[in-house]
């Protein structure tokens, strides 16, 4: 920056600046920073949102590790992350090269129909691909009959439902990404490609040695921000779910760690525990993404 | 990239796209297909891809089942006071945080943007009980409140005014202009494209929203368009074509806007992405 004087506080540029940020603050400050604290606070807390608060120390933290419920849902979060994720990664890469290519005719048409996915309510895609994954009457079964593949009940096979889950989480995800990618290789110096032709590197030979690496700051922000997002689904689950009382065994296959958390605060109000839930939940993200802000220097590539 | 493909490879590569693309929308168009057929085709093995007769008798079934129009009404208010409220505030914010100068600008900068690492379950219980005591659950503007601030947009636009020229700052106070009337006047005019990113992803968030609504609301009254249809597969005596029907008519408003704000939108992404 410039040597420019900086104002004091309250001088003209100081008062004009703070009126300006106020309205955002005082929101962000109101509903945001201050229930933070809050939560972390009432995860020492017994409340049931009426009576009175007790302390209790770290008694709901203890209650965590015995909770069988607690326990699936941090299994189903951690292994809808590691299907839905990885997915992500290829689907992107495979698709954002074939529709980064503007050679192709009517590509930008094209773009729209891999885009529709992003627009879907994530409510109305859950409510959608339960009638595609019906067992009797969806879609995707009667496909899957004219190979002979008997049919499969998506929804309330506790050893197929979080597939389920997975593939509506993919679909309703993988657009935002797609196009990031595509941005980012459109943003690729033509020069790389012309020097690597001039050398005969093939197609795929340009793939592994110039695009995938130049996009590897692109894919590690994809990464973060999707297992941030795996780590919080809530949506689709709870539609799946939804409707009839679903039997124990579904329920255990299905819970993720913020259906838990809405269950136990709005549904048993155990307020106090809930929130120790989302503590919890918080330091796991917080873990995870400084760990691979560690470990992108091992893969990421910043030209 | 590479534009040199010959012409027949290149309709080879559309009609590959094209039948992948289809595959990818398959769900949509399912959904719209299935709202329009009626309830003794849906039981049909192997299902007939095109209705027999088709007709909007489920859409019609929908808006009598649930309140539809009036939870569509909630949906837009909610929308329109998120969009104004978040366009009004990040954009003065980031404003003053990109180009002002003045003592401890920096340190509330960093203080607002730690929100984006916290996820938003965290702050449900909380918010539920400050919004008890302003006597707000349940309440239109109970739902809209917490999503009428933002971090997120206040980084966004924050990065884009650090792309504009400070001069016209200078120029604007030179003349006698105030701060203010220098965003307002100098800076807004030339920031649509940022200004608009902002106005898509607020409008996509506030429609979609799900959890926030699904606990403040507890009636009709102030119910928004998601927790409405997802309470359609609760009823008795409900069809698949009902509910896709309502799926369709809480979508289509969405796809509609973004279909004309395309360019926009795929630059707004793509900024959240290359700035990271």
């Amino acid at each position: 920056m410039k040597n420019k004087k900086i104002s004091t506080f309250f001088g003209k540029e100081g008062t004009q600046g703070w009126l300006m940020i106020l309205p955002n603050a005082l929101g962000l400050l109101i509903f945001y920073l201050i229930p933070i604290v809050c939560s972390v606070v009432l995860a020492f807390y017994k409340w049931d949102g009426l009576s009175k608060l007790k302390y209790v120390g770290f008694a709901n933290f203890q209650t965590l590790l015995t909770d069988q419920t607690f326990i699936y849902s941090l299994r189903n979060t951690l292994y809808y992350s590691l299907m839905v994720v990885p997915a992500i990664i290829i689907l992107v890469l495979i698709f954002g090269v074939a529709l980064a290519n503007d050679g192709i005719f009517g590509v930008e048409k094209l773009r729209t129909l891999y885009f529709l996915p992003l627009m879907t309510m994530p409510v109305a895609a859950t409510l959608v691909w339960k009638w595609l994954l019906n067992r009797d009457y969806g879609l995707l079964n009667n496909f899957l009959s004219i190979f002979n593949i008997p049919s499969v009940s998506w929804i309330s096979d506790p050893n197929f439902v979080l597939i389920s889950v997975a593939m509506i989480g993919i679909w309703t995800a993988v657009a935002y990404d797609l196009i990031i990618v595509i941005s980012g290789i459109k943003g690729i110096s033509p020069v790389y490609y012309e020097a690597a032709k001039i050398d005969g590197a093939t197609k795929t030979r340009q793939f592994f040695s110039i695009t995938l690496p130049l996009l590897t700051p692109t894919l590690f922000f994809i990464v973060i921000t999707q297992l941030i997002g795996c780590f919080q689904v809530f949506d689709s689950v709870s539609i799946i779910l939804g409707g009839d009382a679903p039997p124990a065994a579904l329920k255990n296959a299905t819970t993720t760690v913020v259906l838990s958390i809405y269950q136990n605060g709005f549904s048993y109000f155990k307020m106090g525990y809930a929130s120790s839930q989302s503590f919890v939940l918080f330091l796991i993200i917080l873990i995870i993404t400084a760990a691979q802000f560690k470990l992108q220097k091992k893969w990421v590539h910043y030209a | 990239m590479h534009k040199e493909l010959s012409k027949t490879r290149g309709i080879i590569y559309f009609v590959i796209l094209l039948i992948f693309g289809l595959l990818v929308s398959m769900p949509f168009i399912w959904m719209i297909i299935s709202s329009l057929k009626e309830i003794s085709e849906l039981t049909k093995v192997p299902p007939d891809f095109w209705p027999k007769n088709p007709n909007l008798d489920s859409y019609k079934a929908v808006v009598k089942i649930i309140p539809f129009a009036h939870h569509f009404a909630n949906t837009i208010i909610v929308t329109v006071i998120r969009t104004v409220a978040q366009l009004a505030f990040c954009s003065m914010s980031a404003f003053a945080f990109a180009k002002m100068h003045f003592k401890g600008k920096n340190l509330v900068f960093m203080i607002l943007l730690s929100v984006l690492m916290v996820p938003t379950q965290m702050i449900l219980i909380p918010n539920y009980f400050i919004m008890m005591k302003l006597h707000l659950v349940d309440t239109i503007l109970g739902v809209a409140i917490p999503g009428m601030f933002s971090a997120f947009g206040m980084f966004l636009l924050r990065q884009f005014f650090l792309s504009l020229p400070d001069e016209f700052l200078e120029a604007g106070r030179i003349d006698g202009c105030s701060y203010f009337g220098c965003f307002k006047k100098l800076y807004l005019p030339i920031s649509t494209s940022g200004l608009v990113s902002l106005l898509i992803f607020t409008l996509m968030y506030s429609w979609n929203d799900y959890l926030w609504p699904l606990i403040i609301s507890s009636s009709d009254k102030s119910r928004v368009l998601s927790v409405g249809i997802a309470l359609l597969q609760g009823q008795n005596r409900i069809y698949y074509n009902q509910i896709m029907a309502g799926a369709a008519m809480a979508t289509l408003p969405v796809i509609l806007i973004f279909i004309a704000l395309q360019k926009y939108f795929v630059e707004g992404i793509a900024l959240t992405g290359v700035k990271g």
